[in-house]
């Protein structure tokens, strides 16, 4: 859902004259939205410029995303970032939040999910 | 693409956002604002949907969003450019907060924008970066009150370029 938040506000961004580009670990939403310009990466939330620590990988993608915005000329353009997120890293599996997320704790928070996703209005 | 979309979340939740109503934007035109200037010449700064904000400010609402699991914090926060790294706080509850609050770059490459200025590849960065809790079920107000705010707070910082991130 986070990708789709920040889908939608870089289109107004970009509408009020700035010049975007997002960072998305799921182009399957930002591809729905339409974006001017993206750069898809398959790393997991909450390190989507890489691992703590790791400010040479930070500063790899900071140069992509700047190289991409001055090449990117179709809007609607998502580019794909060739970092791995590495078999060792992936195997901790440590990007998983804390406390349980509110909409799975409960069946009747579920069934409202359920509910919103089959007949839900997201422009509420 | 290859890029997998579903690779770091459990499968009940993947198959939850195959089938989700994302907003429906196909009716109107995918925004395009040319880069008018070299970046060396441009003000950058970065969004980010990680719900970060600074330990003086208000934090994200989540005590709201547990009793109304459909709801998320739909307003946003500043972060100053040279935040220091214990007075940022996360609020999100949908990704592991830790790795963020050991060091910013993991969501907001603050340390990597500076090196880029350094380098003369930008031309300035804003004294504020923006924030938002991506978690948003209904979007409604955050697409027609947030965003537009958002703009307005950029532009007033003189931002040419913004680098958005999602959680």
């Amino acid at each position: 859902m986070c990708n789709q938040s920040v889908g939608l506000v870089q289109r107004v961004l970009e509408k009020s004259g700035l010049v975007t580009i997002s960072l998305t670990n799921m182009p399957f939403v930002t591809e729905k939205i339409g974006v001017p310009r993206a750069a898809a990466i398959e790393f997991p939330f909450g390190m989507i410029w890489g691992r703590p620590g790791d400010g040479d990988t930070h500063l790899e993608i900071l140069r992509s995303m700047l190289d991409a915005l001055e090449t990117i000329d179709t809007p609607g353009t998502v580019i794909e970032l060739p970092f791995p997120w590495p078999e060792e890293e992936f195997r901790k599996r440590d990007w998983f939040p804390t406390e349980p997320t509110p909409w799975a704790s409960s069946p009747e928070a579920v069934n409202e999910m359920l509910e919103f996703i089959q007949h839900g209005n997201p422009l509420e | 693409m290859t890029v997998d979309s579903f690779k770091f979340m459990p499968r009940t939740l993947a198959e939850s956002l195959k089938v989700w109503p994302y907003t429906d934007m196909s009716a109107e035109e995918i925004p395009w604002t040319p880069l008018g200037r070299p970046l060396q010449e441009c003000t950058v700064a970065l969004v980010s949907s990680g719900g970060l904000y600074q330990e003086c400010d208000r934090p994200f609402d989540l005590d709201r969003e547990r009793r109304e699991p459909l709801w998320g914090d739909p307003s946003f926060r500043e972060i100053p450019r040279d935040i220091s790294q214990g007075d940022l706080r996360a609020a999100h509850l949908h990704y592991r907060n830790d790795h963020v609050l050991d060091d910013v770059g993991c969501m907001m490459p603050l340390a990597a924008l500076e090196q880029v200025l350094a380098e003369g590849r930008i031309g300035a960065i804003s004294e504020k970066h923006l924030t938002i809790m991506g978690y948003q079920p209904k979007v409604g107000t955050l697409l027609r009150e947030t965003a537009p705010l958002m703009a307005d707070r950029l532009r007033e910082m003189d931002v040419d370029v913004v680098l958005l991130s999602s959680g």
